[in-house]
């Protein structure tokens, strides 16, 4: 059981926009209803806190090819994680030594997001002044 | 809950009589939808039909339009929607904003909510699914936006409602006052807060529990997905575009080119810009992450946290806020700018209104027009930050010498005279936007030209194509044939037109679907293929890139006719004094001058078949967009249509 993987969920990171909310609706029932979802995303709004609560029972169709669920695949935030508890234990503490020394910005999530990202311009870069 | 035969929209307009407390379940039009897709496109329509020109913005018979689109309450929404009246200028005043509410509203099985008539008391209206009803609001009036939505959604007895509200400065009438949506998404720019103020609606509140149906679902994940891959942290975020997108660290960029408006745009560039940095507001306020429904850019939008100093304990979020309350006013007191964007949010104001009328007020002052006896004794030195909250909120209750401010930069010039017109930076009475005019020519020309008034989200990104994303022969294809050299070229009139033309159409059509101007970047803001095929996914209903511009000018077109019936002319679309006579030497531009400004309206305006003497668009190009009817009315009104 202890290596059985899981949703687990860095409140941290969170942006509050329920992609991961919306996405597990849509796997469920092929239209996007957030109240039908197995994840709720708590909004504190006067704090701009965020916390996604995820009770999933794992019935969902999973992403083959990275082997994670959608929800977690379009969490962009690294909030959302798929790992076993252990590994999930690590992450936060990576986090939390992270963000001691740099901005939060530098680290959103590194498992994620490894910092620094690409030099810019890059291919893709948008246009923008 | 679901409507047969609607995917995407959920095929109902809500119409609400608030002079008869009346509640009307309307279908909504199977042909404004093809014609118009939603959202603006259809808000539009729905003014142009309904608000002629002797209908006062303050009569009971102007309406008040929420507009959401089909694609709100998927991911590619964004929580977008679009609010429209005709405002106190007798323009089309329209604005949108993000958040969550247009999803929830969406959710309760409702396209648009269309407010008509005049409340005696104060109300809200409170829709819960099926359930609408209009609700004593005499407790709330008077209230900031924060204690609005803490008092309903303990009055509803559910934290998860998603409200939005005008605040004190709105009921005070001031000048372009704002709706606000979940606490910090506002609405600005035209000032349908009044409006909504006349109408004594203080908050529309909404709860949903149904759900947006797909025509095709599995096609639609597949382009979501591939959007999503394009705009994955790896693949295009970096600490420059993350901050770029958040605001302030434009300062940097900008400042070196001369975009950046400062001290009432006297100069344009600030010398402490460090100051006001983005550098600065990442490394000391930035507290967390913020995202409106549905959005997958991390770094959007952000909460700020004060936590020390004189501001501290000042908290909100937004973005885009601090290049213009800084330098403009001359301000390097970041915490205060913050304290004023989020005082600007509880109150209710436009933060463009506060700070091109306090920034006015300050040149006025530097220039000895006003003195301390005007001021209220307030010291209006450039750079007072003190003083610049204080007047915030004498703008917002209308005390004092506030009150001359409230009623715009026009109004308040007029009042005080002494040449203060000449650099009162306003077009169509609205406060000006800090879009680098004299540097960007495509800007001044989407300024001068917008229906609502100067906004930037009409034609923004303001760029020609990066051949990188999309390749020229493809576009060829698609009739594109915008001279790339000539309209890269930010300072040369010629080619700005065409460009224009494409830029305002793609926008009209793809803030009709809606989404957010965020995401139409890099490949993505000229494959209107990619919007097509994710609009026909989601709709059923067939949409291709020629379409989408069709519609587009279809909204542009209606947009102006509505000017034209109101009395807008060629004349009206101007830019302000100080951009045509002042050029900025030290980096290297001139004053847009009026010959120039007028050669890139001929061109515009005979890009789109517009009349070149008054702007009237042409029979030809209404015929052309099947809007027959618009040509009726209009000859009903008197104008000649050629």
């Amino acid at each position: 059981m202890k290596n059985q993987k899981k949703i687990h969920v860095i409140e941290d990171l969170c942006t509050g926009c329920r992609m991961c909310q919306l996405i597990c609706s849509y796997e469920h029932f092929r239209a996007f209803n957030p109240k039908k979802s197995k994840i709720n995303v708590v909004h504190v709004d006067e704090q701009g806190i965020y916390m996604p609560i995820v009770d999933c029972d794992f019935e969902c169709k999973f992403n083959v090819e990275n082997e994670v669920p959608k929800c977690v695949q379009f969490c962009n935030t690294g909030a959302l994680i798929y790992s076993t508890s252990e590994e999930a234990a690590e992450m936060k503490r990576e986090l939390v030594r992270k963000r001691a020394v740099q901005p939060l910005f530098k680290v959103i999530a590194p498992w994620k997001w490894p910092f620094p990202w690409k030099p810019w311009p890059f291919e893709g870069a948008n246009d923008d002044e | 809950m679901m409507s047969e035969g609607w995917y995407g929209w959920k095929g109902k307009i809500l119409r609400v009589d608030l002079s008869k407390s009346k509640i009307v379940k309307q279908e909504l039009p199977k042909e404004y939808c093809r014609d118009f897709i939603g959202c603006r496109g259809i808000n539009s329509k729905i003014l142009y039909d309904e608000v002629g020109p002797n209908v006062h913005p303050k009569d009971p018979d102007n309406v008040l339009i929420w507009g959401t689109g089909p694609l709100d309450g998927t991911p590619i929404g964004m929580g977008r929607f679009s609010v429209t009246t005709k405002g106190l200028r007798n323009s089309i005043a329209e604005g949108g904003l993000g958040g969550f509410f247009s999803p929830e509203l969406k959710f309760a099985g409702y396209d648009f909510i269309v407010v008509k008539g005049k409340s005696e008391k104060p109300v809200y209206l409170w829709i819960d699914d099926d359930n609408v009803e209009i609700r004593d609001a005499a407790n709330l009036w008077g209230k900031t936006t924060w204690e609005t939505d803490r008092i309903i959604k303990e009055e509803i007895g559910d934290p998860d409602i998603q409200i939005c509200y005008i605040g004190p400065a709105a009921e005070n009438m001031v000048h372009s006052a704002p709706l606000i949506s979940g606490l910090t998404h506002s609405g600005c720019r035209s000032g349908f807060g009044e409006i909504m103020a006349d109408k004594k609606l203080k908050a529309v509140a909404v709860r949903g529990s149904g759900g947006v149906e797909l025509a095709q679902p599995e096609r639609f994940m597949g382009l979501l997905e591939e959007l999503y891959e394009y705009f994955k942290p790896e693949n295009v975020m970096d600490p420059w575009y993350l901050t770029y997108l958040t605001g302030p660290p434009h300062n940097f960029i900008g400042n070196d080119l001369g975009n950046i408006p400062t001290r009432n745009a006297q100069q344009m560039g600030f010398e402490n810009v460090k100051d006001v940095s983005g550098e600065k507001y990442f490394e000391k306020y930035y507290a967390r992450r913020r995202a409106c429904f549905g959005c997958f850019l991390v770094g959007q939008s952000s909460w700020y946290e004060v936590t020390d100093g004189k501001y501290s304990g000042t908290c909100g979020g937004g973005l885009w806020n601090t290049i213009g309350w800084g330098p403009l006013m001359g301000i390097t007191n970041l915490p205060a700018i913050l304290k004023a964007v989020t005082l600007c949010n509880q109150l209710g104001l436009d933060w463009f209104l506060v700070c091109y009328s306090i920034a006015w007020a300050m040149e006025c002052y530097e220039k000895g027009i006003i003195t301390k006896k005007e001021t209220d004794g307030l010291d209006l030195v450039f750079g007072n930050h003190e003083a610049m909250l204080i007047l915030l909120r004498k703008i917002a209750y209308r005390e004092g010498f506030g009150n001359i401010l409230a009623d715009g930069v026009d109004a308040a010039a007029k009042k005080i005279g002494k040449q203060s017109e000449q650099f009162a930076l306003t077009i169509k009475g609205q406060e000006c936007e800090i879009m680098p005019q004299r540097n960007l020519y495509v800007c001044a020309l989407g300024l001068a030209t917008s229906e609502t008034g100067p906004d930037h989200t009409r034609w923004y990104p303001p760029y020609a194509i990066n051949p990188a994303t999309f390749p020229i022969e493809k576009l060829k294809e698609v009739g594109w044939n915008i001279d790339l050299d000539k309209a890269y070229q930010s300072r040369l009139p010629e080619g700005k037109g065409r460009l224009l033309k494409w830029l305002t159409d793609s926008r009209a059509s793809l803030e009709s679907m809606p989404t957010c101007l965020s995401i139409w970047r890099g490949k993505y803001h000229v494959d209107l293929n990619y919007w097509a095929n994710i609009l026909t996914a989601g709709t059923g209903i067939d949409f291709t890139y020629q379409k989408l511009l069709t519609i587009g000018d279809r909204i542009m077109n209606i947009e102006r006719s509505f000017n034209i019936r109101e009395g807008f002319r060629r004349k009206d679309d101007t830019i302000p004094m100080r951009m045509q006579t002042e050029g900025q030497p030290q980096y290297h531009y001139g004053p847009l001058t009026p010959e120039k400004l007028n050669y890139m309206l001929d061109e515009y305006y005979s890009e789109r078949e517009w009349d070149l003497k008054t702007s009237i668009p042409t029979r030809k190009k209404l015929e052309e967009l099947s809007l027959e009817y618009v040509i009726e009315d209009l000859i009903k009104h008197d104008i000649e249509v050629t």
